[in-house]
């Protein structure tokens, strides 16, 4: 839900300032990720902000009127305004797990000390 | 608390976790969202490789206002070929580079001229693409950005007008260096646009600008250049010394090509039909050599026009890299818009033009074809009423008899309020009528009203109304010589795009 919250959130600020997805969507979902990464399982949380922001700007797109002549263009300029936050999300996600698994392995370290 | 919670996890949830259909959900979400994150981020990659570092150019939104609506959805695109020896910041290209490489003379000859205006018109579909080349001495009233006439000028000289009045004002106001020669160039291009938009009657979707250098350093890139002459030239104002028939060109070549106008038969007309002649070439050896369909070597071609060409900031280089093929296999028609005679102006050789008529041929070339019936004035029965808000004595009059020329029924001619722009209103059942005079008069669309009688049309013509073939703002100067009007095919046939067509 953190994830999604925050995803729709930064699209709908990107929105109000009259831009296509962009930083804003990039921000909301890492920090809905990074919310998120904290109790979900790896399994589950590493790969699903991709499809979340993924999901979100076709869905922005598809209400707000698509870009290009073809649809091959069409799927090019979505690609290309969703990645940045696809990646933003992505390494905010890694970046939980592994601060995650860190403090585990040092939490696990000082016990049998 | 993850301990915790892992120690109070019910077994049933373990068990679920661990489920065959499970991990195959988890696998495929997981291969999903690598395959979205990969593909993704190749486009988002090859994209900005293409798209920045480009020049691009605002120019088009001062013009955009004041632009003649759209007879379709399809892509108007002007291409525009500046006759500078300089580069982007304004610095003199070196001299021994000029000379020898573009075989032109010292940075003060050419200026500021669009010597090459093309309008191309390419339609969603990919259907047929219209192409008018402008001839740089086409004499018209030349405007500004804002839309402020320049006066009467040959319509290469609107950009170098532009650039010469904002580079003056903002060199008073300490501006210099680069941003004094950027900031000038753009006047120049927004009045070339808003020029070109006004004397064809059609709005401009994108535009691209390249000089000498930039023609130069593209033909670097594709050499050899086929090309085809109907006879042997030898020029040594623009260094042209080929045979007939085809041969391959290198760059300093093929500019020549481009260039010359001495020696032959038809000047500057024979001139623009080798540019088209060489877009013709230059689309077919592109295919050909599979240019449009590989992003990397679209990429590679686009790395050298990031150096000295000028796109609008709306361009798209996808949407670009997707109508491009349209430009090849025949497809596209070039025309060169007619004149009627050439006169002296000023001094100088000039191109006479019916604008009325240029209007007509382009817009009846990029317009989608019209069912008979509506192409038709006299089909469509309108009575016309034509109020003068331009207050020129007589210009009600003047339009009323134009319209009841081409088969509409004459109205009434009064006086209106002073107003900028012409407006059509229509009543009851008068619509296509409306349209089709709001098209000719590259007004914007018509409206309709209940305060129109049914079938009537009210015109009410404002500032921005030209009457037919002058200007009525300014008295028509005395030509000093002139030959009779020409034919209407004083400019030559359509050349279809295909292949390598021979020229002279």
């Amino acid at each position: 839900m953190a994830l999604i919250g925050g995803s729709l959130l930064g699209a709908a600020v990107d929105g109000m300032l009259g831009d296509r997805p962009g930083w804003g969507l990039g921000l909301g979902a890492a920090v809905g990720a990074l919310v998120w990464a904290r109790r979900g399982t790896l399994g589950w949380v590493a790969p699903l902000p991709v499809l979340v922001v993924a999901v979100v700007t076709a869905g922005f797109g598809l209400v707000s009127g698509v870009n290009g002549n073809t649809l091959t263009t069409q799927a090019a300029l979505w690609a290309v305004s969703a990645f940045p936050a696809m990646a933003a999300a992505e390494v905010a996600v890694l970046a939980a797990v592994a601060a995650r698994v860190m403090a585990r392995t040092r939490g696990g370290r000082g016990g049998r000390d | 608390m993850t301990d915790r919670r892992r120690k109070t996890r019910r077994p049933a949830d373990r068990h679920l976790g661990h489920a065959p259909w499970v991990l195959a959900l988890r696998a495929f979400v997981w291969a999903v969202a690598a395959a979205l994150l990969l593909g993704c981020g190749v486009t988002w990659y090859t994209y900005r490789s293409l798209a920045d570092g480009l020049t691009k150019s605002d120019a088009l939104d001062a013009v955009r206002e004041k632009a003649p609506p759209h007879l379709d959805n399809a892509v108007n695109l002007l291409l525009i070929g500046l006759d500078s020896r300089k580069d982007m910041n304004g610095n003199d290209l070196p001299r021994q580079f000029v000379q020898d490489q573009l075989h032109a003379g010292s940075s003060a000859i050419g200026y500021y001229n669009t010597n090459t205006l093309i309008l191309m018109h390419i339609p969603p579909d990919g259907g047929k693409v219209s192409a008018f080349s402008i001839p740089r001495d086409d004499y018209v009233p030349t405007l500004n950005g804002d839309g402020s006439p320049q006066g009467d000028h040959k319509i290469k000289e609107a950009y170098a007008n532009a650039y010469t009045t904002e580079h003056d004002k903002l060199a008073k106001q300490g501006v210099k260096g680069p941003s004094l020669e950027s900031h000038s160039r753009e006047a120049g291009r927004e009045a070339t646009l808003a020029t070109v938009q006004a004397f064809t009657g059609v709005p401009i979707d994108h535009f691209a600008e390249v000089n000498l250098l930039g023609f130069y350093d593209i033909a670097k890139v594709l050499q050899p250049i086929t090309v085809c002459l109907k006879h042997p030239v030898k020029d040594r104002y623009s260094g042209a010394d080929f045979p007939a028939g085809v041969q391959q060109l290198n760059a300093k070549q093929a500019l020549a090509f481009v260039r010359q106008r001495h020696g032959l038969d038809a000047g500057d007309l024979d001139r623009t039909r080798r540019q088209q002649a060489f877009i013709s070439t230059v689309t077919h050896q592109l295919k050909n050599q599979g240019v449009w369909g590989d992003i990397g070597k679209l990429g590679g071609l686009f790395n050298v026009v990031k150096k000295d060409v000028v796109l609008d900031s709306s361009w798209n280089a996808l949407d670009f890299a997707q109508q491009a093929p349209n430009l090849t296999g025949g497809n596209v028609a070039f025309h060169t818009l007619p004149i009627e005679g050439f006169a002296l102006r000023k001094g100088q050789d000039v191109n006479l033009v019916d604008a009325a008529k240029v209007k007509s041929i382009v817009q009846q070339a990029f317009a989608p074809a019209p069912s008979p019936s509506a192409a038709d004035p006299k089909s469509v029965h309108a009575t016309v009423d034509v109020l003068n808000g331009k207050g020129v004595p007589g210009a009600a009059a003047a339009e009323l008899k134009d319209l009841t020329g081409v088969g509409f029924t004459a109205g009434t001619t009064a006086n209106a309020a002073p107003r900028i722009t012409t407006t059509v209103v229509y009543g009851t059942g008068a619509g296509p009528a409306a349209q089709q005079i709001a098209t000719r008069l590259t007004s914007p669309s018509p409206t309709s009203s209940t305060k129109v009688p049914a079938g009537h049309v009210v015109v009410t013509l404002g500032q921005d109304f030209r009457l037919s073939g002058s200007d009525s703002n300014s008295p028509s100067p005395t030509p000093t010589r002139s030959t009779p009007p020409a034919s209407d095919d004083i400019s030559g046939p359509a050349m279809k795009a295909e292949g390598v067509p021979c020229v002279n």
